[in-house]
């Protein structure tokens, strides 16, 4: 090209040496871009192996394969792939320590949920079971979530520095151990929640010395973690952006000397990957690739979670991985790190935690062994949880049972209205905000409360396991008054009738919905049963009340109800067409457990259905 | 031989210094760590699509940014946010298409981590995809361009899931957490 022509054209043209001259001016800029923090002495290079999980959510016993306890895996002979049973902290012991014997230098990090929304074991107990076995996985540091916030910051600092559970009984619900409970011996990292003297609740940065490779690790909640949790739980507290706060502290990390960074973060994506561990990581989306975009070159790597999907992806430039839910997935990620130029590559694997579960497995696949250790830890914390059922929790002044069948003392008439019912949705109604009523499905009334004279009517958390045994997800519901109408006609349509009829009933046929003292209304008896579909017409329209009002057909209201019903359980198919289903996050045995302590001489509410005819 | 690097700013071509730092700004802006493998790219060797797969590539895609952020622990409120873009009135074929293959796919991915609901809405949504597809007489593999993903395995799971018919829909019990009191 004639050279006059581009100076002409304003272009500006070295001579080599002068390009020599910039290059060596370049190197550096371009070593600290690969990671590098320019150490004097001799290189070294370390393989390191970095082991993730997020949400795990207290799971220490294996989850049921049907909600989080299974994955789909592709398999060379099997086009469909294979579904395998995972999950259970005896088998995660196992190849947690498997991956840690192939590489002495390794980590093992969380991105958050590790406790809270948990199992009923991890529940009774305060969350200390999660933490004992995170730390006899030698977890060593893991971001919050917005679920380590459900019960406030001092409840999080007691699970970080220990302590017994305030309120609690010593050896009974808290403090298990030799009466005292050591918290957490890995370290959670808070680095965008700041108190009102703008400094972080907990730290916000770790680093740990590889012989002689050092990584940096930035840990933080999602920005929206305050929509997430009850605003008691995060009161005072700030919680800033998400990439300027990695940002910063990633390049305080490279300033202490820090060869890679590694950012735990509770927030993530999704995306439409149909079988565990597909890097080619289709149509990924959602919150995190925002951020991971916004993040600058100090960041090399991104370990996710919060959306409960499984992926590895690679987004501006960045390793970011997530492993699902429920401890069926850990996460290995190898990282070859120089001291002088950093990050030189990263590879990166979701493994499935197999379970003995598995009636087959196909051939390349093996079932993890029991971890004998962990054994131990699991069945002392699940006969102790057999014990806490004796624990008080309330009282009654009487009996309070479902509606039987006429002539009946233990056969359940599920066509009428019964004071049970009428608890449980009112613990329903208490236990989630911002709800108009709660309804609940009367085959979810599972028992009775039996008052016992010789303990003055003294109600355990055993007698509440029996009553709700399911560890139901509370949800709420969107309905529109007309829609409540319909709601209510679909108790005694077609399908409902015929699922629930029986001559002994008083009411005939039907499923009869519990309803909180928040709903009242009158049916016509005298109307016909049995309707197709949108026929019915019993209920007395100018007998509802919701909150003492008149109902208001073109109004919104918000029904608290568990899963089950919410998504339209039980032909009640009206839910399904509700809108703004969400799940709150609150399990129906601790709002029960939260009810019956609130309401001590619990006596049988009266009715709120009114029968005609 | 001399050789020669050319920059292009017009204003400060007469400083030297300038020049040099000019060649510096001008290959860090262009530099990108390459330690990490990129993803392919996608359109290298991308099928001509269709008017009507084009049609029902933008509605799957519609339907991702807004429902699929719902497929988490369970797949109900992404069924409803899908069930919701299914009622919006005056949906072609090809866009209902779009919608139900979301459908269809967004719960076979949540199916890949033992999502809760996600059997019986993988099996709903596989009827209703096959139902339009018949309609327009698309083969299985027509479908592959509309969602990026594992299409053979899709493809496989979706036979698969058709030729057992519907699931046991889950007890009570099975909706619940799993908790085992």
């Amino acid at each position: 090209m004639n050279l006059l022509f581009l100076k002409n054209l304003g272009l500006i043209v070295l001579k080599f040496k002068e390009f020599l001259f910039a290059l060596s001016l370049l190197l550096p800029l371009l070593l600290i871009g690969c990671g590098g923090s320019g150490s004097s002495g001799p290189e070294t290079v370390q393989t390191i192996r970095l082991i993730a999980i997020n949400d795990f959510h207290g799971n220490i016993e294996p989850p049921v394969p049907t909600n989080g306890g299974s994955v789909v895996i592709k398999d060379p002979s099997n086009p469909a792939g294979v579904t395998v049973n995972t999950g259970g902290a005896v088998f995660m012991a196992s190849l947690v320590k498997k991956l840690q014997s192939e590489n002495p230098n390794n980590i093992f990090v969380g991105a958050g949920d590790l406790v809270y929304a948990s199992s009923v074991t991890s529940t009774l107990f305060n969350q200390e079971p999660a933490i004992d076995v995170l730390n006899q996985l030698q977890l060593a540091v893991s971001s919050v979530g917005n679920h380590e916030f459900d019960l406030g910051r001092t409840e999080l600092l007691r699970l970080q520095n220990g302590g017994c559970f305030p309120g609690g009984t010593i050896g009974t619900n808290t403090c298990l151990n030799n009466g005292a409970f050591g918290g957490a011996k890995f370290q959670y990292l808070a680095a965008s929640v700041v108190d009102n003297t703008n400094k972080t609740v907990l730290p916000a940065t770790y680093i740990k010395d590889f012989n002689g490779v050092k990584v940096g690790f930035v840990g933080l909640p999602l920005k929206g973690t305050p929509t997430a949790v009850l605003p008691a739980g995060v009161a005072g507290l700030t919680f800033l952006d998400e990439a300027a706060t990695i940002n910063t502290y990633a390049a305080q990390l490279r300033a202490n000397g820090a060869n890679a960074v590694v950012v735990l973060i509770h927030e993530g994506g999704a995306t439409t990957a149909t079988t565990i561990n597909d890097k080619s990581c289709p149509n990924f989306s959602g919150p995190i690739v925002s951020i991971a975009n916004a993040l600058s070159n100090d960041v090399d790597v991104v370990i996710s979670g919060h959306t409960h999907q499984e992926y590895i992806c690679t987004v501006n430039g960045k390793l970011l991985t997530s492993t699902g839910f429920y401890g069926s997935v850990l996460t290995s990620i190898d990282l070859t790190v120089s001291n002088k130029t950093g990050v030189r590559s990263a590879v990166a694997n979701n493994i499935p935690v197999i379970n003995d579960t598995n009636t087959t497995l196909p051939s390349g696949l093996v079932a993890l062994a029991k971890d004998t250790a962990m054994d131990g830890i699991v069945q002392n914390y699940v006969t102790k949880a057999a014990a806490v059922k004796n624990l008080p929790v309330g009282s009654i002044t009487a009996d309070i049972k479902r509606a039987f069948l006429s002539g009946s003392t233990s056969t359940r008439d599920e066509s009428s209205e019964g004071a049970m019912g009428a608890v449980m949705t009112d613990f329903m109604y208490a236990g989630v905000p911002r709800a108009d009523f709660a309804i609940t499905n009367p085959g979810g009334v599972r028992s009775d409360l039996i008052y016992a004279a010789a303990t003055g009517g003294v109600v355990t958390y055993g007698d509440l396991l029996t009553v709700a045994p399911f560890g139901n997800d509370l949800v709420t519901v969107d309905l529109t008054g007309a829609q409540i109408i319909r709601l209510l006609e679909q108790q005694w349509e077609a399908l409902n009738c015929a699922a629930k009829n029986d001559p002994k009933s008083l009411n005939g046929c039907g499923r009869l919905l519990q309803v909180s003292s928040q709903l009242s209304y009158t049916y016509d008896f005298s109307k016909p049963a049995g309707a197709a579909d949108g026929q019915g017409a019993r209920v007395v329209v100018s007998s509802i009340r919701i909150g003492g009002a008149p109902i208001d057909l073109a109004k919104t209201y918000r029904i608290a109800t568990v899963s089950f019903l919410g998504q339209g359980g039980d032909n009640f198919t009206v839910m399904k067409s509700g809108t703004n289903y969400v799940a709150t996050g609150y399990k129906d045995i601790d709002a029960f457990v939260a009810y019956m302590k609130a309401n001590p001489k619990l006596a049988p509410p009266t009715n709120r259905v009114t029968r005609l005819n | 031989m001399r050789v020669h690097f050319v920059v292009n700013l017009f204003f400060l071509k007469r400083l030297k210094i300038a020049r040099v730092f000019l060649v510096l700004a001008f290959l860090a802006a262009t530099y990108t760590p390459s330690f990490i493998h990129a993803q392919p790219s996608p359109s290298v060797g991308a099928p001509v699509l269709t008017p009507m797969i084009e049609e029902a590539k933008k509605s799957a895609f519609a339907t991702q940014q807004v429902c699929l952020r719902y497929v988490q622990m369970n797949v109900f409120e992404f069924e409803e946010c899908i069930n919701d873009r299914l009622k919006v009135k005056g949906l072609s074929s090809a866009e209902r298409l779009g919608v139900t293959y979301m459908g269809f796919v967004g719960a076979l991915s949540g199916q890949r981590m033992g999502s809760q609901g996600s059997h019986m809405m993988t099996w709903e949504f596989a009827r209703k995809t096959q139902k339009i597809q018949k309609k327009l007489g698309l083969k299985d593999s027509d479908l592959c361009s509309i969602i990026p993903g594992d299409c053979q395995h899709r493809i496989a799971r979706a036979q698969l899931i058709l030729k057992q018919g519907a699931p046991t829909p889950l007890t009570e019990a099975e909706l619940s957490n799993g908790h085992r009191h």
